[in-house]
């Protein structure tokens, strides 16, 4: 038997592993590539049957869903339930409350009940996703169980609550969602803390002011943003701890309380205990111009009277702007003949603010 | 010893080291694709599943400038503008710069908008040419119209940047198509760590032969054309390898500047676009990490597969020759001018690993596998190394390239599916293979005439020419004979960016960051025009 040169058995080896690398890779994604056509061939050759099934048994008093599932092969049955998502998500009222006797005959609560105890985050949050659709509220005490590991987990538990209307939702959902305030909240978090609160967020107000300072700051600023949006609190409602995160270290922070402050002008006990003269000389000309916000928000005659010595004196000539603009109807405030006559860079910036000022549009 | 003795074994050293250097760079790559493989399983992971909320409604959303740089683009803005109109997205502002267009393209806009100038001066200094004049539309009160002084891309994408008002602003071409949901997905970073998130970064894929309505692509197809298919290939490997390898790695160092969702302040603070570079979305990002790091600032820097932005790449190999050659000369003159943070500590893992590994493959490669093309056949000849050696280096290095190539088109089959026909696949997995032969190395050539431009100096943008979404059209670039070979009629362009960072072994070209193309844009009219920015620089 002849002796293979080594160097020439390293060149085969070397030139079998990589053309075996390849030949693996190429074949996967060959496979996966038709694998998945298909599956969507065979959904989209069903897809029309299925919708016309749903939306036709979504009007009908007796849908007989039970029957209809029955009959479903496979694959009807997985667009049915890819159908049902988009449906769900778009209708209200009795065409919904049908739609989720549908997800009730496609057993779908029952399987996301069973993913909800994998341990496959994806698959927890596809079956929470399902549960707040169909509105079916799993056990609280299951969601802290089994949502707490990340922002989306929490947020995904927190709002099946809120979508099923349990009368738990807003102190456990918003214990969900807060945590140990080690996490900042997921796009959804911000969604289902605000829905949680929006009609009466004096809780989260409370909860907030004892609360604020175990967390980090990016979970700050998303509070004090999701208050900012909140409907009006009672008078009760504890906000003497974000007039104090207005001297907080972080510019983004103060920025933020200050803007959560907006909508508190109409208190006048709240505008007694800002102090205003020291929140138009903040260092940071973000935070300055979320001041001339807040002040152009609040709309009374110490605010403007305020926002025309600042539009003076503020050495950013943008933030110098912003603090005009509420002043463009009120001329007799602003004027450079007023305050500022002979500066050139307050009477650009008036002039400015002026002619910016956004007409009605045609449309 | 012999003088040729000498050269002899120089060059045998020579060649062992290039092929050591291909084991070192492509072990590199290869991390990264494995990074990027993770990111991308978690990403299509999140896409599994749908939160329960409307994005659009939502109060939380900040708000966008989307900010248009426009040179001579009468034939095509209306049209833009139209279609930026309809994103969606509750707060934006559509703020279009009218870079001392030599053609109608304001008159285009105060026609067919309404707008009225904002009679005052611009009251804050602008880091750019003079601006004559600001406009608003009566019709659309988000759109904001910006003539000034022709300075070129970088000068009035920061004409923009510091007149808008709005928290981020958005970097988009003029002629580039953004998924209708595109900004509603790309600002999804910035809601979750609103006090970091300073940039995110979207998709770029080809739009050559692809069928739009609306604005929007309705069905993606591949171009028949290998050169255009090749491209496609380059994206997706640059995409789903290259920048979300590094995304996952906290190094991302390039966002497109066709689309990128920025922090108007931060860039602010940075002062800005460069004027003076001919890869302005590069230098951006690496100099936001330069400062940041420099000032201790926390930040976050990502990049996001799905929100997809599409754009025309060259079809023929003048045209690419030149875009590859612009890249590369802005990469190399992006590098040296932060070369102090390659290898140091202070810029942490920018510094110690992801730029030198940038630099390395990207800067490095094109040039030493050029090298090697020409020192390792010759060294086999006069028989310094053996021809099972040439083998091994050929095997290594082509089959290793094909690898990580058919990993992008792996990622698209296992992930968004974009293209989702077998054949399509087919074809890329194809195109995989036959870049090696040919392409590939005419890309390594182009990299040292890249290099050598740079040493002498030159900073032209070229003319970039359009051909239209799968039709003949041609560019007047073409019609006059312009070539930015020839210094009377070099000229830069807009936009053009875009450029997939193609990692790849080998990667020549991996970047494919700059300029890009344009092309005569579906939405309407045609427009051969060339496109020029500016003036020769």
């Amino acid at each position: 038997m002849a002796v293979i040169d080594p160097t020439i058995e390293l060149v085969l080896w070397v030139g079998i592993t990589i053309l075996s690398l390849l030949v693996a890779v190429g074949a996967i994604t060959i496979t996966a590539s038709i694998y998945y056509r298909l599956g969507d061939r065979r959904r989209e050759a069903v897809r029309s049957d299925v919708r016309y099934g749903i939306l036709e048994r979504m009007s009908s008093d007796e849908p007989d869903w039970e029957g209809w599932v029955a009959d479903l092969s496979e694959v009807e049955s997985e667009v049915a339930r890819t159908e049902l998502d988009t449906y769900l998500r778009s209708t209200e009222g009795e065409e919904h409350d049908r739609l989720r006797e549908c997800g009730d005959a496609l057993g779908i609560p029952s399987d996301a009940r069973e993913m909800l105890a994998t341990e496959k985050r994806h698959r927890k949050l596809q079956a929470l996703s399902w549960l707040a659709l169909l509105e079916e509220a799993p056990d609280p005490a299951t969601l802290r169980e089994t949502c707490t590991a990340d922002s989306d987990l929490r947020a995904a538990g927190a709002r099946v609550l809120h979508e099923a209307d349990h009368p738990a939702a807003r102190s456990v959902g918003t214990e969900l969602l807060l945590g140990n305030g080690d996490l900042t909240l997921s796009v959804y978090g911000l969604d289902t803390l605000y829905q949680l609160h929006r009609a009466t967020p004096a809780p989260l107000f409370e909860r907030a002011a004892t609360e604020y300072p175990d967390w980090r700051p990016s979970l700050i600023i998303q509070i004090l943003t999701v208050l900012r949006h909140c409907g009006v609190a009672g008078r009760d409602a504890p906000r003497e701890w974000i007039v104090e995160l207005t001297d907080h270290d972080l510019p983004a922070v103060r920025a933020a309380a200050v803007t959560a402050l907006e909508p508190g002008g109409w208190r006048t006990d709240l505008r007694e205990t800002v102090d205003i003269d020291r929140l138009v000389e903040d260092s940071d000309a973000t935070t300055r111009r979320a001041v001339y916000a807040m002040l152009a928000e609040w709309d009374d005659e110490p605010a403007l009277e305020a926002l025309a010595d600042a539009a003076v004196t503020d050495p950013d000539q943008r933030a110098r702007v912003r603090a005009l603009e509420p002043l463009v109807d009120r001329p007799e405030l602003a004027s450079p003949g007023a305050a500022g006559a002979g500066d050139d860079r307050y009477e650009r910036a008036w002039a400015w603010a002026r002619a910016n000022a956004v007409p009605e549009t045609d449309s | 010893m012999t003088v040729r003795t000498t050269f002899l074994e120089i060059l045998g050293v020579t060649g062992v080291a290039i092929f050591g250097y291909y084991l070192l760079v492509n072990g590199n790559y290869l991390f990264v694709h494995l990074m990027a493989l993770l990111q991308l399983r978690d990403e299509v992971r999140a896409d599994s599943w749908e939160p329960l909320y409307e994005p659009f409604t939502s109060p939380f959303l900040p708000g966008i400038a989307i900010v248009v740089p426009a040179y001579n683009e009468a034939g095509v803005i209306v049209e833009s503008v139209k279609s930026l109109l309809t994103v969606n997205y509750p707060d934006k502002e559509i703020v279009v710069v009218n870079d001392g267009s030599t053609d109608p393209t304001l008159d285009r806009l105060r026609d067919a908008y309404d707008l009225r100038p904002i009679d005052a001066e611009v009251p804050f200094e602008l880091p750019s040419e003079p601006v004559r004049a600001v406009y608003r539309s009566a019709e659309h009160d988000d759109l904001l119209v910006i003539d000034k002084a022709n300075g070129g891309k970088s000068d009035a994408l920061n004409a923009g940047i510091w007149l808008t008002e709005q928290e981020l602003f958005a970097a988009i071409d003029a002629d580039s198509i953004v998924d209708r949901d595109g900004l509603l997905e790309i600002v999804r970073p910035f809601l979750e760590y609103p006090r970091t998130m300073v940039a995110v970064g979207g998709t770029i894929r080809v739009s050559n032969n692809c069928d739009i309505e609306h604005g929007q692509i309705v069905d993606v197809n591949l171009n028949r054309a290998p050169l255009v298919a090749m491209q496609a290939m380059e994206y997706l490997r640059a995409f789903y390898s290259g920048r979300l390898g590094l995304s996952r790695l906290k190094g991302l160092i390039l966002i497109s500047g066709a689309f990128g969702v920025f922090r108007t302040e931060a860039i602010r603070e940075i002062g800005g676009y460069r004027e003076d570079t001919i890869t302005e979305d590069f230098d951006l990002l690496v100099r936001l990490h330069r400062e940041f790091i420099e000032q201790d600032r926390d930040y976050d820097i990502e990049f996001l597969p799905q929100p997809v932005i599409w754009t025309e790449v060259p079809d023929s190999l003048r045209v690419l020759s030149r875009q590859r050659r612009r890249w590369y000369r802005g990469m190399v003159e992006t590098l040296w001018t932060n070369r102090g943070m390659i290898g140091n500590p202070k810029y942490g893992r920018i510094g110690t690993y992801i730029l030198p590994f940038f630099t390395a493959a990207e800067m490095f490669g094109p040039l030493i596998e050029g090298l090697g093309y020409l020192l390792v056949p010759l060294a086999v000849y006069f028989g310094v190394l053996n021809w099972e050696f040439l083998v091994i280096f050929f095997v290594v290095t082509t089959g290793f390239g094909v690898f990580l190539s058919w990993f992008g088109v792996y990622s698209e089959v296992t992930s968004f599916r974009q293209y989702d026909k077998p054949k399509q696949i087919i074809r890329l997995l194809a195109d995989g293979v036959l870049e090696n032969f040919g392409y590939r190395q005419w890309k390594t050539f182009l990299a040292w005439r890249g290099l050598f431009e740079y040493l002498r100096g030159n900073q032209s943008w070229g003319v970039m020419e359009r051909s239209g979404f799968g039709d003949t059209a041609r560019t007047e670039a073409d019609r006059r004979g312009t070539n930015d070979d020839d210094p009377d009629t070099r000229t830069y362009l807009p936009s053009e960016t875009e450029d997939p960072f193609v990692w790849g072994p080998q990667r020549p070209d991996p970047f494919v960051w700059g300029p890009r193309r344009r092309d005569e844009f579906v939405w309407g009219e045609d427009r051969r025009d060339e496109f020029v920015w500016g003036e020769d620089r």
